[in-house]
């Protein structure tokens, strides 16, 4: 919390000259413990805004501006010391070094804790620091780096999209539907998406990420917990008033690029010719011969500087020609910079009422954030409200009730998809070679993307979510506090997806402009809406016990119960044939009705409830002691089984409040010692894993009357025995404040043990019929170590600075598993997760390694590995022959015989980093944070990772530094057909051609001023701020494609990677903004 | 206590899946949506969206392009290596475990005994069809008839039951199915029907019948399999529900087959429901397999004779495409475009051998193009029956387990002789020869290890059902996988004649318009037989790039894997010779 220091004392700090004199102080400032002057020590006069600091003697003047007047002291690493001042007055003040630590209060499961008392991995984050003046939509982009051990990963770039939360690695257990996903409880309270919280609403977060400080919220927190809790009104008296806002412009970060036509071209003709000996090529509705060839060159040389505009319609004979019923394109688009926005906008404005008495507190905030996608064509937007309220009031001195109510809607709106998700806009712009035609001919559009987007109805998806909350707190009895509290929540989400017709030339048929066609056909005449609804009610009740022996025994008693329920459910209505494709209604249409949707339709439900205690005890606060345990129940699994108990521990050692310590001070300011183990039970098990279950398919793909009909599923396979898996984790660390507390480590070490994993029993043959029933077998350990660095100072001219680090690495292994085969790419004992199999790159193979087109004796044959027309020469690659044996291969893919096969990489991000540096000066702040990967490594396939990985479409810019017999020492192959190949041929998984996603990014810069206070208070604010903040700025990476090194293979919710490379663009960001309070 | 009170609250059954209760299967109509998980599975008609079934089909399912049908521009191979993985060879036995566990529950089943007959019936008719998928494609399989668990080692490692053992079982199912599935459930043509188990029935057992005798030579087990597929083909005719439809064209390009007298099942598709793209293809792509020069001269001249046969005098030349086009059996003309040839580097819809084929195309309703073609699929129709039958008539006639006669012949291969479309001449059997109009078919290209009865019937049933998916399990179960093989069948990779010139010629006048007229150097990418500019097309000129069959191609190989999977728990898992 020294940091959040920093930040009050920026707003009070101001500079001033003395102008008056006869109402003035003088005096020095000291050092209480060794007697040193204390120069720069900030001293303001409470409640007028003025002050001074103190000179490199230590010496000061202050006018106060009246004959008597409260005055505040304060200076970074010392306690504050207030006065009662008279001018005309010399008073000498020593300052005490503040016990920094003592002060802390960090949020822990129901309670908090003293931060010197802590026993378990437990980071408190900087919420002003991590999400203040920052241009990010939602918390989960705030939180990337911010804590050793917690990951954050965007599949995607886009206008609100969610963020991937990962604690301490990625799987946790083999079985986890959403991996090592933290709990994320927003006062006390499960919340489905971070995207639901506003950023500025939040007042403190906390990371419980051992077993130990998450055991207590039972088997939810499996992976540990987020706790967010939100702001509360203070007991000041006083109504405070704050205006913040944020203007930003995004613009992608980078983006793949398709080479010239003509280029593009060429190459297509030279890998026909090498497939085929083809000296033409065709796909879809577009062809290429020799004779194009010459055109598109003739076109780019005397249309290639006109602007689009300039050039206007297609045009016959100009910009296309029909040669014996083939189409032939010569006019080149470039789509991404004719169809997408260089900068798109965004914006978001907070404002927060916030006050209260001694009885009652309360805090009014609303948000609101708009922002725009980067297609021009009917831009996608996403739009939020956010509005909260804290309410809580004293009715009797021993009965405090709290209500607080939180609505969040949100709606995201893009133009209707008329093809899948995996296949949209972007993958579709790069796509196909520039030739493609975009623009309109004879006032008739061609089939592409852009036309879709253009003519395209839209759709919405809505989330509304309201959360309701009420409780208690009952004091009967000194010591002892009892809490209740109910929550009711509400998620309502409305997809509507407005359906049409577009009418184009398809230029997926052989003779586009014969077929002006309705692309989409019927299917897509309609619209859908669909509900999904998630209600949850959370009741807690729990109470603390505090008490002291001798004040040198400390106890805290806790104990209590909670229960949750959740239901989910969801219909789908879809109706085809519009009566008028601009009022997209249901009740406006004719045709087939359907409601019947496996994704869209569907009604679950879970519970689950657990008692629960806590004993604290602590000798002198010396010696700390935490004791857990938890009586566990969830629906989710059979009668009998559904309650198992958990305990945890934790014990901690203050090793500097040890007399014989004394020697270390002030060097070592403060040592702890903590060790801690807890086991949880993991309920994040597939549905209905112990009943045999059978659903209702709606689509068999057989028609009856018209329609589909339905089928039941064959029941499920289950194993009787099946119970809870069970996590337990060991934490070792220590906290250590060093150089009168300027300098913080924090070291955790830690191992989690995923035993009892569902996973398969033995390896069946295929004779069973279907995969083997899960049972209780596997064993999965993740281990990892988090290192934390804090350094705070101030220059004796006022200057304060602060830096943070962070470092953090986890790697996780199969320790028990159950498979007889071994198959490499499969799930067997030992196995690091992640990793990626491949055969080592030896070069590219040159002229001199053939004789009359054989292979020269004494290479390996990789013979394998051809088919067809396709056989390795000359600047194909060449593989090395790691087992000797004079054939690439890979032998039976197992770990007994793999080959020539080895890991060549892992897929999980290691050595992940962060260091953020903060200066404040006269008003004036500057911060930056940046955070890495050390190494990251994936195998991206798809037609920007391949080249030519789909034949006859768009060759990129990236690839065009390929083998020929000049360019002998290309990066790249000599061009070759891969035809959705994605693991063959030139490119078999290999370590050349391997994807090094490591990276180093400055995530965020900000640099503020604050008007000095005598300015603003005159027109009674209290504080104003402006500022200039920049995101994702640049980064230092090494990725040999254009691709943003933090990309992930899949978009979301697909996982066949074509698309990689070719989806929404990650973005950097510009933003300014003005914070005011008063 | 507390988790005793809490033990209702923490009770949350599914609420929209069900659970398997005994009581689930008491339910006829339960029953019956149970079994539509397996319909697109054995009936996949044309498939649907991209993906594309073994009807006429470029490189998605390359085993019907390995076939002497289709000449390719790229030839597609057969299996290189066995795979490692059970998924990757085929070797699955989920079906077979569905199947199983329907059967299981249905022998639990309190429904009335009629009814239960009924669908245990079509249970073991999918049993039936689903072993018989699998013998075709491995040989021997280990018999399942039960759900295994997955504690019984023995049964779980059960080794390879010979072929006859598993063909047997299959037979015992299909003649429960046979004598127990009811004869007419609502909606002919669309649900399993006794007409539908008796039609499999035949095409079954003509199957493993012709295999044993072919290639195990043992005449008692394919006496056995072919007797049960001619007497339930007879049973079929003999219903009387079923004749040949009037036009044969109709049957492969019809928006709704609902109502063909020939059609026993088809699958149907809806715009905006289901839809296909066999059509979509044929009608938009060009066509790099193509039919071969060898499936065009085995359509006959329209005199009943072979091309080839001295007595033809109907048959002139293949040297001018019109004059090969003239005076065929019109099977030819539904099959191909007969106006003109589809030349590469000229046509956008070009044929790699020339002759374009379109039997899949309905005219009228081309908009729904790509994968949104709505023509109904037939999957199992009264004409493959009928060339069952008389197969089987013929091959058991061979064995000497029957004598064939004129009346064999009259009620089905001259049935489609007379189809109103087709108006073949009729063939008259005597003396075990064969004769149309009072000449003697003797093909001078036919095969000399077939007999010439045989062969003309196995010719009746290429042309009859071509590209209806079935010329590959064909060649397999006649042993004649060498005539897919184009180093061994010089008129497989290869198309028509062309001359190059006169094409120019002639296209220029009749198709080009005026402003896009084609010059000689546009066919520069059509290879020939021979030097010049007239000769024979060749699809794939280059010569190391064309299919070769080894005798170990008549059955897959088993999983590596799978066998390694055995080994280690004792148990040989043999594979198949060759592999």
């Amino acid at each position: 919390m020294m940091t959040k220091k920093i930040s009050l004392l920026l707003a009070l700090f101001c500079v001033l000259t003395g102008y008056a004199v006869g109402q003035s102080i003088t005096g020095t400032v000291l050092d209480s413990e060794n007697g040193e002057p204390i120069p720069g020590v900030s001293i303001m006069v409470v409640g007028s805004g003025t002050g001074t600091i103190t000179n490199m003697d230590g010496e000061y003047e202050l006018d106060l501006g009246r004959e008597v007047a409260t005055v505040q002291f304060s200076f970074i690493g010392y306690d504050n010391y207030t006065l009662d001042a008279q001018a005309g007055e010399t008073y000498t003040i020593e300052l005490v070094p503040s016990d920094m630590m003592l002060d802390d209060v960090v949020v822990v499961g129901y309670g908090s804790q003293r931060k010197e008392n802590l026993t378990g991995a437990v980071s408190s984050i900087d919420v002003e620091k991590a999400i203040n003046s920052r241009p990010v939509t939602d918390v989960g982009k705030a939180l990337q780096g911010i804590t050793p051990g917690l990951t954050i990963t965007n599949q995607q770039g886009g206008v609100g999209t969610e963020s991937t939360i990962r604690l301490r690695g990625s799987t946790g257990s083999l079985n986890a539907t959403s991996g090592t996903s933290p709990l994320i409880l927003v006062d006390n309270v499960e919340v489905p998406s971070l995207n639901l919280v506003n950023p500025d609403d939040i007042a403190e977060i906390s990371v419980l990420k051992d077993a130990a400080s998450a055991a207590i919220y039972g088997t939810r927190a499996t992976w540990g917990v987020i706790l967010i809790t939100t702001k509360k009104g203070s007991k000041d008296d006083k109504v405070r008033v704050t205006y913040r806002n944020n203007i930003a412009w995004n613009t992608p970060t980078m983006m793949p690029e398709q080479t010239s036509a003509y280029e593009n071209a060429k190459v297509l003709l030279e890998i026909a010719q090498r497939t085929s000996g083809a000296n033409s090529i065709s796909s879809i509705g577009y062809n290429v011969d020799q004779e194009a060839l010459g055109k598109i060159k003739a076109w780019e040389e005397q249309y290639g500087h006109m602007s689009q505009d300039e050039l206007g319609q297609m045009q016959m004979g100009r910009d296309f020609e029909i040669r014996g019923g083939k189409t032939y394109f010569y006019r080149s688009f470039d789509p991404f910079k004719e169809f997408t926005r260089k900068w798109t906008p965004q914006q978001s404005h907070n404002f927060s009422v916030n006050g209260g008495s001694d009885k009652s507190t309360f805090n009014v905030s609303f948000g609101y954030l708009e922002q725009s996608g980067v297609m021009k064509e009917n831009t996608d937007t996403y739009e939020r409200y956010n509005f909260s309220t804290n309410v809580s009031t004293k009715v009797r001195d021993w009965w405090e009730v709290k209500t607080g109510v939180l609505l969040t809607r949100s709606t995201e709106t893009q133009p209707y998809r008329f093809t899948s998700g995996l296949y949209d806009a972007w993958y579709y712009l790069l796509r196909w070679p520039k030739w493609y035609p975009y623009a309109d001919y004879e006032d008739k559009p061609f089939r592409s993307a852009v036309t879709d987007m253009k003519y395209a109805n839209d759709e919405s998806d809505t989330q509304n979510y309201g959360r309701l909350n009420l409780g208690s707190v009952f004091t009967p009895i000194d010591g002892l506090a009892i809490n209740v509290d109910y929550t009711f929540s509400l998620l309502n989400k409305n997809l509507r997806r407005n359906g049409g017709t577009i009418m184009a030339y398809n230029m997926f048929t052989g003779s586009p402009i014969e077929n002006y066609d309705d692309i989409y056909g019927q299917t897509h005449n309609r619209v859908i809406e669909s509900s999904r609804y998630t209600v949850s009610n959370v009741f807690k009740a729990y109470g603390t016990y505090e008490f002291k022996l001798d004040d040198q025994h400390n106890f805290k008693m806790m104990a209590g119960m909670d229960a949750e329920d959740r239901r989910n459910f969801s219909h789908y209505s879809e109706a085809r044939g519009l009566i008028d494709p601009t009022t997209p209604a249901i009740r406006l249409t004719t045709g087939d009705e359907y409601a019947r949707n496996s994704t869209y339709a569907y009604d679950y439900e879970f519970a689950s409830a657990g008692v629960f205690a806590r004993f604290n005890y602590d000798y002198q606060q010396k010696y700390l002691v935490e004791v857990n345990g938890r009586y566990d129940g969830s629906s989710r699994f059979p009668e009998g089984d559904k309650w198992a108990f958990f305990p945890s521990a934790s014990l901690g050692w203050r090793v500097t409040e040890e007399p014989f310590m004394d020697f270390a001070d002030p060097i070592l300011y403060d040592l702890k010692i903590r060790g801690s183990w807890g086991t949880i039970g993991n309920q994040d098990v597939a549905a209905n894993s112990f009943l045999s279950t059978m659903s209702n398919n709606p689509s068999s793909g057989w028609i009856l009357d018209g329609s589909q009909i339905p089928y039941v599923t064959s029941p499920t396979i289950i194993s009787p025995s099946l119970t809870w898996e069970r996590v337990s984790t060991l934490d070792i660390g220590l906290d250590a404040r060093l150089f009168r507390n300027k300098l913080g480590v924090t070291f955790d070490w830690y191992k989690r043990t995923t035993t009892d994993m569902h996973s398969p029993g033995e390896t069946l043959p295929a004779s069973f019929g279907a995969s083997s029933p899960l049972r209780n077998y596997g064993e999965l350990e993740g281990k990892g170590y988090e290192i934390m660095l804090d350094f705070n100072h101030q220059f004796s001219n006022g200057l304060q600075m602060g830096v943070r680090a962070g470092f953090s690495d986890v790697k996780e292994e199969i320790i028990k598993y159950s498979n007889s085969i071994e198959n490499i790419y499969s799930n067997y004992e030992g196995k690091e997760l992640g990793e990626i199999w491949g055969y080592e790159t030896d070069r590219l193979f040159q002229e001199s390694d053939f004789v009359n087109g054989e292979m020269r004796d004494g290479i390996a044959s990789q013979s394998l590995f051809e088919s067809g027309a396709f056989q390795y020469g000359p600047g194909d690659v060449k593989y090395q022959d790691l087992n000797g044996d004079g054939v690439i291969d890979y032998g039976s893919n197992t770990l007994d015989e793999h080959g020539d096969l080895k890991v060549i990489g892992n897929s999980r991000p290691r050595y992940e980093y962060s260091f953020g540096l903060d200066v404040a000066w006269k008003g004036f702040d500057f911060s930056t944070f940046f955070q890495g990967v050390g190494k990251r490594d994936l195998w991206a396939i798809g037609s920007i990772a391949i080249p030519s990985f789909i034949d006859n479409e768009a060759y990129y810019e990236h690839f065009m530094d390929y083998w020929t017999p000049e360019n002998t020492d290309a990066f790249f192959p000599r061009p070759a057909s891969h035809s959705w190949v994605s693991n063959g041929r030139n490119f078999l998984r290999q370590s050349r051609y391997l994807l090094d996603l490591s990276y180093l990014r400055c995530k965020n810069m900000t640099l503020g001023y604050t008007l000095p206070q005598q300015l603003v208070s005159r027109v009674s604010v209290e504080q104003v701020r402006v500022y200039v903040s920049g995101e994702n700025l640049f980064e230092f990476t090494d990725a040999h494609l254009p691709v943003d090194p933090e990309s992930t293979e899949n978009k979301n919710g697909n996982t066949t990677g074509y698309s990689f490379g070719r989806s929404y663009p990650y973005s950097r960001t510009i933003s300014c903004g003005v914070q005011i309070s008063f | 206590m507390f988790a005793g009170c809490s033990d209702d609250y923490l009770e949350r059954l599914p609420n929209d899946t069900l659970v398997d209760t005994p009581e689930f299967w008491n339910d006829e109509s339960n029953v019956s949506n149970r079994m539509f998980a397996f319909y697109t599975h054995f009936f996949p008609g044309y498939e649907s969206g991209w993906t594309r079934s073994n009807f006429w089909t470029l490189a998605d399912a390359p085993e019907t392009s390995w076939t002497d049908d289709a000449a390719q521009k790229a030839a597609t191979y057969f299996i290189n290596n066995a795979p490692s993985t059970a998924s990757g060879a085929g070797w699955d036995f989920d079906y077979v475990r569905e199947i199983n566990l329907i059967i299981d529950r249905l022998e639990g089943s309190e429904m009335l005994e009629e009814d239960l007959n009924h669908w245990l019936g079509v249970a073991r008719f999918f049993r039936a069809m689903e072993y018989h998928r699998l013998v075709k494609r491995f040989g021997d399989m280990p018999w399942f008839d039960q759900v295994i668990v997955d504690t019984d080692k023995d049964l779980l490692y059960r080794s390879r039951d010979s072929r006859t053992t598993v063909m047997d079982n299959v037979l015992a199912d299909l003649e429960f199915a046979g004598a127990h599935v009811r004869v007419s459930e609502e909606m002919p043509g669309l649900k399993v029907n006794q007409d539908v188990v008796k039609a499999y029935t035949s095409q079954i057992m003509l199957f493993e019948g012709t295999w044993q005798k072919y290639h195990y030579e043992n005449s008692a087990a394919a006496a056995k399999y072919l007797e049960v597929a001619r007497t339930a083909a007879l049973d079929l005719i003999e219903s009387g529900r079923y004749s040949v439809a009037l036009d044969y064209l109709a049957l492969t390009a019809s928006e709704t087959l609902a109502g063909n007298p020939e059609i026993i099942l088809y699958r149907a598709y809806e715009p905006g429901v289901v839809t296909h793209s066999v059509m979509g293809f044929q009608l938009q792509d060009g066509e790099r397999n193509a039919p071969s020069k060898d499936l065009i001269d085995s359509y006959l001249s329209a005199n009943g004779l072979p091309i080839a046969q001295a007595e033809n005098d109907l048959f002139e030349t293949d040297k001018t495409f019109s004059m090969e086009m003239a005076n065929r059996d019109p099977r030819l003309y539904a099959n191909i475009d007969s106006s003109r040839l589809y030349i590469d580097g000229v046509d956008v819809l070009f044929a790699s051998s020339g002759y374009y084929s379109h039997r899949f195309i309905n005219y009228n309703l081309t908009q729904h193009s790509g994968q949104l073609s709505i023509t109904d699929a037939p999957v199992m129709r009264f004409g493959e029956v009928l060339l069952n039958y008389i197969e089987a008539s013929a091959e058991l006639n061979d064995l000497g387990e029957y004598t064939l006669t004129q009346n064999d012949f009259d009620i089905s291969f001259n049935e489609l002789r007379k189809r109103e479309s087709v108006d073949m001449p009729l063939v008259n059997y005597d003396g075990g020869n064969l004769s149309v109009d009072g000449v003697l078919i003797n093909d001078p290209d036919r095969d000399a290890d077939v007999p010439s009865v045989i062969w003309e019937i196995r010719r009746e049933r290429r042309v009859e059902m071509v590209w209806e998916g079935k010329r590959y399990d064909d060649l397999r179960r006649w042993k004649k996988l060498e005539y897919a093989d184009m180093t061994l069948n010089s008129k497989l990779n290869m198309g028509a004649w062309l001359d190059k010139e006169a094409f120019v010629l002639w296209f220029n006048e009749n198709v080009a318009p005026a402003d896009a007229q084609i010059e000689l150097s546009d066919l520069d990418g059509v290879h020939l037989d021979r030097d010049g500019t007239s000769g024979y097309i060749v699809p794939t000129d280059d010569p190391t790039a064309v299919r070769e069959y080894k005798e170990r191609d008549y059955l897959y190989p088993l999983p590596t894997d799978e066998i390694a999977l055995y080994k280690e728990n004792g148990v040989t898992l043999e594979q198949n010779p060759g592999w």
